[in-house]
């Protein structure tokens, strides 16, 4: 075989955000492969709208893969992706049933894509997995050897400083967002997400460091987003790194970030208002009742929820707080109360933002017996054990009304 | 609804106590209301930003809607005998619409109407429709408290 082109590409939603995930396919798969041609290439849908008659995105990454010639295609199937990827999968096959197709993501169903004629579906995290998938390709590796493929055994990286620095890599260098890993995993185990799937793990303080500086030196960017479903579950760490950001941020960067409400102290909130950078916290309540809460699996303390808005408003914090509407047991009053709660807690938040609960592949809520709109892929859910469809769209109306009535208040 | 829960931030006058408004006094309210019907859409002063107008002539409401809908929250109280299919388009940027039934019916191909033009389906004088769509429910402070 020539040098092996690898064709890594992204849909996403949302233009001019660093390709975080396809980053780390190829710099960890080069440690190993440097021999191997790794390009990757982004598309983005931004407001697309009609996809049955819109698929300017698909011929324009088609055309680009019968350009570039590549022997490999690889994407990942999200959310946002999940319907358009399975098509995609197939027309890559009419139009040269040679290229090998891989599909990875946090939401791939193996049986889904197998079916629509996907040679590889890599479930679970990607590096390891499509760097034995490059083994196997130059013959060096058993298909029953490589982790996370199909059936096969999975892995985790246990050391996730074993990770080149994404950002190492030739691209464009000005973005609007970048996205900054501090961790995998989460302590929590909430049964509507799967970032608790693989087990919680922390990049090392010097690989963050050291990294850090290297993000600032080489890249412009506006919003630099943690990614760390509890950022403040160890504050000292927490603290650490925001330190680090400190040392070269300047008073226009939007630094993001998750909080969970109830570790939010005082000390904390008053330290977090003395950055030099915008803090934009998130913090996730889903729901002011127990039932509900309970039945996530997603144990809650409302009133350190009220004791931490509280002291976010003291110290004039940057917050958001964020419902779920539509999870299993919950319905238009349980959710009213949520948002009352809300709207009497949080006071500078001058909306309600409310999501209509989505049902992931790959979690528990999947198992329950939900329905959703597109059974084939996570989407919305339309039908769950208390409400259905009625019940969840006059949710969203309601809502909508009521943040313009808030409108006159906040 | 929302003034239940920030009552200190609301005043809310009936049309036959606007010669008493003061927009001075009222200044510390952030909420400004009247209610009125379609007799009276004239001479609202500026600073009112909610309005809650009870729909006695539809075509006077549809002549004037466009400056009355400017920077203000509208809500109509729309008597079931005004009500058809076809003014839910004319009555976009209208915030809530309210059905007023005091007949009984099936409500469902109205609220199938509402709903496709991204209205909350609300009905006054109806006890018979699940309660989080009556609007005497939102009117009771109890419910916000």
């Amino acid at each position: 075989m020539n040098t092996m082109k690898i064709l890594i590409l992204g849909f996403n939603v949302q233009a001019d955000v660093f390709p975080l995930g396809p980053a780390y396919l190829k710099t960890y798969a080069q440690l190993y492969h440097p021999d191997v041609e790794i390009k990757i290439k982004e598309f983005s849908f931004g407001s697309r709208y009609s996809y049955e008659t819109n698929k300017n995105i698909e011929l324009q990454a088609l055309s680009y893969i019968l350009l570039t010639k590549p022997d490999v295609v690889a994407f990942s199937s999200y959310i946002w992706s999940g319907e358009m990827v399975k098509d995609f999968a197939k027309a890559i096959k009419q139009i040269n049933p040679n290229i090998i197709t891989v599909i990875g993501g946090a939401e791939v169903d193996n049986n889904a894509d197998k079916e629509a004629g996907v040679d590889f579906v890599i479930k679970g995290e990607g590096e390891v997995a499509f760097k034995e998938l490059l083994d196997y390709l130059k013959g060096e590796r058993k298909l029953e050897d490589i982790h996370n493929l199909n059936n096969n055994k999975t892995i985790s990286l246990e050391n996730l400083d074993e990770l080149p620095f994404p950002y190492k890599i030739k691209l464009k260098k000005d973005y609007d967002v970048v996205r900054l890993e501090t961790a995998r995993g989460c302590i929590f185990n909430c049964n509507f997400c799967h970032y608790a799937q693989p087990p919680l793990r922390y990049f090392s303080l010097d690989y963050l460091k050291e990294n850090i500086a290297y993000l600032f030196k080489h890249y412009t960017f506006r919003n630099l987003t943690l990614l760390d479903a509890n950022f403040n579950t160890d504050k000292e760490r927490m603290f650490k790194i925001l330190d680090m950001i400190a040392e070269y941020a300047d008073k226009n960067l939007k630094v993001h970030f998750e909080l969970r409400p109830e570790l939010v102290d005082e000390e904390s909130a008053k330290k977090l208002s003395f950055y030099n950078f915008k803090i934009v916290t998130e913090l996730g309540l889903q729901s002011t009742d127990k039932e509900v809460l309970k039945t996530a699996n997603r144990p809650t303390n409302l009133n350190k929820v009220k004791e931490a808005l509280s002291l976010l408003e003291r110290y004039h914090v940057n917050y958001k707080i964020d419902l779920m509407y539509g999870l299993p047991k919950d319905n238009f009053f349980k959710f009213f109360e949520s948002m009352k709660f809300v709207i009497l807690n949080a006071p500078t938040q001058n909306k309600v933002v409310a999501h209509h609960y989505m049902q992931l592949n790959n979690t528990t809520f999947f198992e329950d017996d939900l329905t959703r709109i597109t059974p084939e892929h996570s989407s919305m859910v339309i039908r769950t054990d208390t409400q259905n469809v009625l019940d969840l769209y006059k949710t969203k109306l309601f809502i909508d009304m009521i943040n313009e009535e808030l409108k006159l208040f906040k | 609804m929302l003034q239940h829960l920030f009552l200190g931030q609301s005043c809310i006058l009936d049309y036959c106590d606007l010669n008493s408004y003061n927009p001075e006094k009222h200044q510390g309210h952030k909420l400004r209301g009247l209610r009125i019907t379609t007799n009276n859409l004239d001479n609202i002063p500026q600073d009112i930003n909610y309005l809650s107008i009870t729909v006695n002539d539809i075509d006077i409401l549809l002549a004037k809607l466009n400056n009355l809908k400017r920077n203000r929250f509208v809500e109509l109280l729309l008597p079931i005998e005004n009500y058809s299919p076809e003014i839910l388009p004319k009555l976009a940027g209208i915030k809530r619409l309210v059905i007023c039934a005091n007949t009984t019916g099936d409500l469902n191909q109205i609220f199938a109407e509402m709903i496709s033009h991204r209205f909350f389906p609300l009905v006054k004088g109806r006890k018979d429709i699940p309660l989080e769509f009556q609007y005497e429910y939102y009117e009771n402070p109890h419910t916000w408290l």
